[in-house]
Order: C-alpha cells, then structure tokens, then sequence
C-alpha cells in the first residue's frame, strides 16, 4: 500500500511496511472502524510516537485467519480470540459498536445524518516480535 | 499484519467514573487512507487521504469473561459496554460522531487481559 504525500516515513522504520497501511473506507469512516497508523509529521502531538514507533520491532499475526481469507484477525465475539497478533501478553479491549453522526461537504457546507459502524482494538503489552526478542508496545487494530 | 498498527502507549488508560475502573483509548490526529468500501480497501485500490481522531471507552462495570480456545488463545476478563466519540477529515469532506450514548450501540466489547502463542501456557 501507499504512503501519504504529507507523511515522511521516521529514520529506522523503513523495514515496518505496515506500519504506515491503513485501509480505511469511507464506509469504514462512516462505515467499519475508525482508526488507524501512520503519522503526519506537520502535527507535534506524534512526536512521542515517532520515537516509539523508529523502535518498533513488528509482531506476528495470530495463527487463525477470517473465514478462509488471508486475513488473520476474528470477529469480536464471546468466544473468538480478540488479538490479532501473537506471542502476546497484555491488557487488550475491544469494541465492535454502531452510532451516529454527521458527515460535511467542505465545499458546500452541506450536512448529511450517517451512520457508523466501528471494530476498534488495543494490545498493550509484551510480545515476542520478528526478531524473536521480547517488546513492550501497544498496538491498534482498526 | 492485518490493519494492526503501532500506537502511542500513552494512549490507553485505565480510569475510574464513579467508583467503577473503566478504560479509554485516546487517539488524536492519526492519518489513514479513505478506500471508500471495504472491498477496495481489500485490493489497495483508489484512495485518498485522512484524518481521524477518537475517544473509546469502556465501562467499569460489566459481566465476567473467559474465553479460551485450548490452543492459541487465553481471555480473562469482562465483557461490558463502550462508547466512541469521533471525527475524522479528509480533502472536501468531513465527520463528526454523535457524542449522544442514545445513539450509540454496543453490539460486542471486552476488556481484560490475554495471553497467546508461546506466552499461552507460561505461568510467568
């Protein structure tokens, strides 16, 4: 996937692909989940996470995968394993919620009532990454 | 990794509202990509830019929760409500969520603590 115009990748993070992937849909937006990685350096609130995320070793996906798909992540669900990484210990929530909300035409000011649907996760904790050493981090999935 | 990103640490706290210890996650000015539909997101198609910032938290209170599958997996926790506020902007369009709890929807949310792969079995 590509990288934002606006965003530089941080020195010693070139190796993290996706770290900077998001795919997020307008459906998602306004559809599926609500957020995701990548960093806009104009902004001095990501200063601590460029420094967290230049170290960042990358985890390993869960064993399991959706239905079939390449996709290794499960439905939220009394029974299904809410990470979607592994060699994981630590806190983790979850939350698979509908709302609403209002969607604006910057051009013409015009407002229009949507609805939201999000599937938003955090793992904060240890991990075993891609090198086969012990990290602490939290990570998102969105 | 399946739309599984590095995110500030300092994001996620544990809080207590009126004597119960729920737990928010805080983020603010993440930049992602608008693919418009799932699908295209699914195949890297057209996208462009954006913005979001949200707030999600979960309640204090909540039924206990242990989910374990024998083999790859151990939850240990609650299973509760949570509530979401936020906004996301992008060339030519913006969003903002209805802060209202009238209008939002738990279908499914937990948190605790968990333990997977080579960490599964450890006591430690």
């Amino acid at each position: 996937m590509r990288i934002p115009d606006q965003f530089v990748m941080p020195t010693g993070y070139v190796g993290h692909s996706h770290f900077w992937e998001r795919a997020m849909s307008r459906r998602q937006f306004i559809g599926t989940t609500a957020a995701a990685g990548g960093v806009a350096l104009s902004s001095p609130l990501w200063a601590p996470l460029l420094a967290e995320a230049g170290g960042t070793v990358e985890p390993k996906p869960i064993p399991q995968t959706f239905d079939g798909s390449p996709f290794h992540f499960q439905f939220l669900t009394p029974t299904t394993e809410p990470s979607s990484i592994t060699d994981f210990r630590g806190v983790i929530g979850g939350a698979d919620l509908t709302g609403e909300g209002w969607g604006t035409d910057t051009a013409t000011g015009e407002t229009t009532h949507m609805f939201t649907a999000v599937d938003n996760r955090f793992m904060k904790g240890t991990y075993i990454g891609v090198d086969g050493r012990r990290h602490e981090a939290t990570f998102g999935f969105v | 990794m399946f739309w599984t990103n590095r995110v500030p640490n300092s994001g996620v706290h544990g809080e207590e509202d009126e004597g119960e210890a729920g737990v928010s996650w805080h983020v603010k000015n993440l930049a992602l990509f608008d693919y418009f539909s799932v699908a295209n997101a699914l195949v890297d198609g057209a996208s462009i830019d954006a913005m979001v910032s949200y707030r999600l938290r979960w309640a204090g209170d909540g039924t206990p929760l242990t989910a374990d599958d024998g083999k790859n997996f151990h939850f240990e926790g609650r299973r509760t409500t949570a509530t979401i506020a936020w906004s996301a902007h992008e060339a030519g369009f913006s969003f903002r969520s209805d802060p209202s709890p009238s209008t939002q929807h738990t279908n499914f949310a937990q948190v605790g603590e968990e333990r997977n792969g080579v960490f599964y079995s450890a006591d430690d």
